[in-house]
């Protein structure tokens, strides 16, 4: 029985692995790719260093720094889902749903219209960092009324939950709607786009940041694998086995808003990657988050990098925004999702805590 | 194996007491928890009875550490358990909820490795995992999920869970109490008796148990001391016979009880109708 279980263990980490390496040609071909198109073995040598003028310019300074962000802006959606879905023992706790996007969204906005002012008398350098702290700004304090908002007595209340996320979502909007009001026609132009999300938006100086700040928490969020098991027996019987709750949940709280705020900052609102990266994951893996989190990254990054290729490719040389294609792709999965657990939740089976119906039933 | 069990009594010893002083607790101004001194013996059996509302989950929860008392001191071999960590907390003594969730469809080995720090070796873990779930009776149902089994089974898999943490204690070298709040919640009469008998190993073993039951006949099986609770306060407090006594318990629980022995040794504790 052990040799087995070993072998279901070794047969999980080669799957993975095979998803990196789908991961890894999804990536060739992002840089492949295009309205130029590129053989892998000229994008391969421009990437060296091999390449001619127009090869490098498009590699370098378009291609690939939108790659690294997708790769960036995949694996903080996914990973940051799949840790608040945990700690809230709620499968439906999409970053965007819960309004963390928004609020984010709603930092970023605030500095692209009044950025100028807010900007004078600070050090040059110092400006590629003013759009991700006003986007952790918004992500963190969205996130901290959320979860303070939505607990009674030590309790998560799954439904408040998710109704203080609509209005943390609606607020955000309406604030983002006064400042879209007062802004210039061409900040107005920014915005919309913007809000749309993107991948091509931003410069290296803007990527490397999220990148950065992503690659940082990352491990912080992997290294609570175990207490996020421990967390779907509830608070008080986490707290029982071993699990600090405030402590790990206060660092969640934190790398998630830290993460999810650099990648909105770049890349805008993507919508549902962290929803079904997650999701799709435990189809295939299981529910332990030890491999359940680094699952969730690669297909993070693996749909990112799908939806990016879609958009560019579709109608090319247009580009619709990357946050349109997740949201028509993400909002049905959502609905299926729901029907699904409804069906559990009031289907014949008589046992009310199959699949996550459990969640919305203590709601 | 009795070099193991010898050792573990030893520390068990080591750390014998559980004691409660002046523990009181109060919600919203209520005093659900008032002014509770007790002293719990390791080794035997507790349980802990009285009617709806008397305090006795918020008894249980405070003996764990979850519940900070607002006024008074739980000690376990005299420290402050608000001075020990959660980790020190989670080894010395393992914790059965009133009613165990599991928010995900982790498989019956996965949900009783849940109960087993990782400093506890590979193979000890598998070990322990293969003892507790035979001890509930579940050695059929490792890989199936949790959420699929029915409502007693799932019951018999959290205890399972529960022991496995006490077991992977004592490899650590502590493992001295499990707490149980109605472990017998929903099981027939063949489950009841497993968790009875599990929960006597347990004492026999070294450790100490503490056990909150509705059942006053179950009580009289399991314990060697009981503590009735009426109104927050602990009315009475000692060897089951004394304690399970019409004249003692038909205050608290405000009915006629007929309190027989048809065999040597079974007490049973029926209340009176009409």
């Amino acid at each position: 029985m052990d040799t087995s279980l070993q072998r279901r263990l070794l047969s999980r980490w080669l799957l993975l692995g095979s998803f990196v390496v789908a991961a890894c040609l999804l990536a060739l071909a992002g840089l492949a790719l295009g309205p130029v198109a590129m053989a892998p073995q000229r994008v391969v040598s421009t990437l060296l260093g091999d390449g001619n003028t127009v090869e490098t310019a498009i590699i370098w300074a378009i291609r690939l720094p939108r790659l690294v962000l997708a790769c960036a802006v995949g694996s903080a959606l996914a990973v940051s889902g799949t840790a608040l879905q945990g700690v809230l023992r709620n499968p439906l706790a999409d970053p965007g749903l819960i309004g963390v996007t928004a609020g984010a969204s709603l930092g970023a906005v605030t500095v692209i219209v009044l950025g100028e002012k807010l900007a004078e008398g600070l050090p040059t350098q110092f400006l590629p960092w003013l759009l991700p702290t006003a986007a952790f700004l918004g992500a963190g304090s969205v996130l901290a009324a959320v979860s303070g908002f939505s607990r009674r007595h030590g309790q998560t209340s799954v439904a408040t939950l998710i109704l203080v996320g609509v209005a943390m979502n609606a607020i955000a909007v309406a604030v983002i709607g006064m400042l879209v009001y007062v802004s210039t026609d061409d900040q107005l132009r920014d915005l919309t786009f913007w809000t749309m999300g993107a991948l091509g938006g931003a410069g290296w100086p803007l990527v490397l940041v999220a990148t950065g700040l992503t690659a940082l928490t990352l491990p912080l969020l992997m290294a609570q694998a175990r207490s996020l098991d421990l967390f779907q027996l509830g608070e008080r019987a986490a707290f029982h086995t071993g699990v600090g709750v405030e402590a790990v949940k206060r660092r969640i709280m934190l790398a998630t808003a830290v993460a999810l705020g650099a990648v909105t900052a770049a890349a805008g609102p993507i919508g549902f990657i962290g929803l079904v990266a997650p999701h799709l994951a435990r189809l295939v893996f299981g529910t332990r988050h030890g491999i359940l989190l680094p699952a969730a990254m690669v297909l993070g990054i693996c749909l990112t990098l799908v939806a990016d290729l879609t958009v560019r490719l579709v109608v090319p040389p247009a580009e619709p925004p990357l946050g349109l294609a997740t949201s028509l792709i993400g909002g049905p999965f959502f609905l299926w999702l729901l029907l699904r657990r409804r069906r559990d939740l009031h289907g014949g089976t008589g046992n009310s805590r199959r699949g996550g119906g459990e969640g919305m039933g203590r709601a | 194996m009795a070099a193991r069990a010898t050792a573990v009594a030893v520390v068990a010893r080591a750390w014998a007491v559980l004691e409660a002083r002046g523990v009181s607790v109060s919600v919203a101004g209520h005093l659900v928890l008032n002014a509770v001194t007790l002293q719990l013996p390791a080794g035997q059996v507790t349980a802990v009875i009285g009617p709806n509302g008397a305090g006795k989950s918020t008894l249980l929860a405070c003996l764990s550490g979850a519940q900070i008392p607002s006024e008074g001191v739980v000690r376990l071999n005299g420290n402050d358990l608000r001075t020990l960590s959660v980790s020190c907390l989670s080894r010395c003594r393992a914790v059965l909820e009133q009613t165990p969730t599991l928010a995900a469809p982790f498989t019956l080995a996965e949900l009783i490795d849940l109960g087993i720090p990782r400093a506890v070796p590979p193979r000890a873990t598998r070990q322990i995992i293969h003892r507790a779930a035979a001890a509930m009776g579940l050695s059929s149902c490792h890989h199936h999920p949790v959420d699929r089994l029915s409502g007693g089974e799932r019951q018999r898999a959290h205890m399972a869970r529960s022991l496995a943490q006490l077991w992977a204690g004592q490899h650590l070298g502590a493992g001295h109490w499990l707490l149980l709040d109605e472990p017998t919640n929903s099981l027939d009469f063949a489950h009841q008796v497993a968790v009875v008998q599990a929960s006597r190993q347990v004492a026999a073993e070294g450790a100490g148990v503490v056990v909150v039951l509705h059942d006053l006949t179950l009580a009289a099986a399991v314990a060697d001391n009981v503590i009735l609770m009426h109104q927050g306060k602990v009315v009475a407090f000692g060897a089951k016979r004394d304690v399970l006594q019409p004249a003692t318990l038909e205050p608290a629980y405000g009915v006629k009880l007929l309190v027989s022995e048809p065999i040597t040794d079974t007490l049973v504790i029926t209340p009176l109708f009409g």
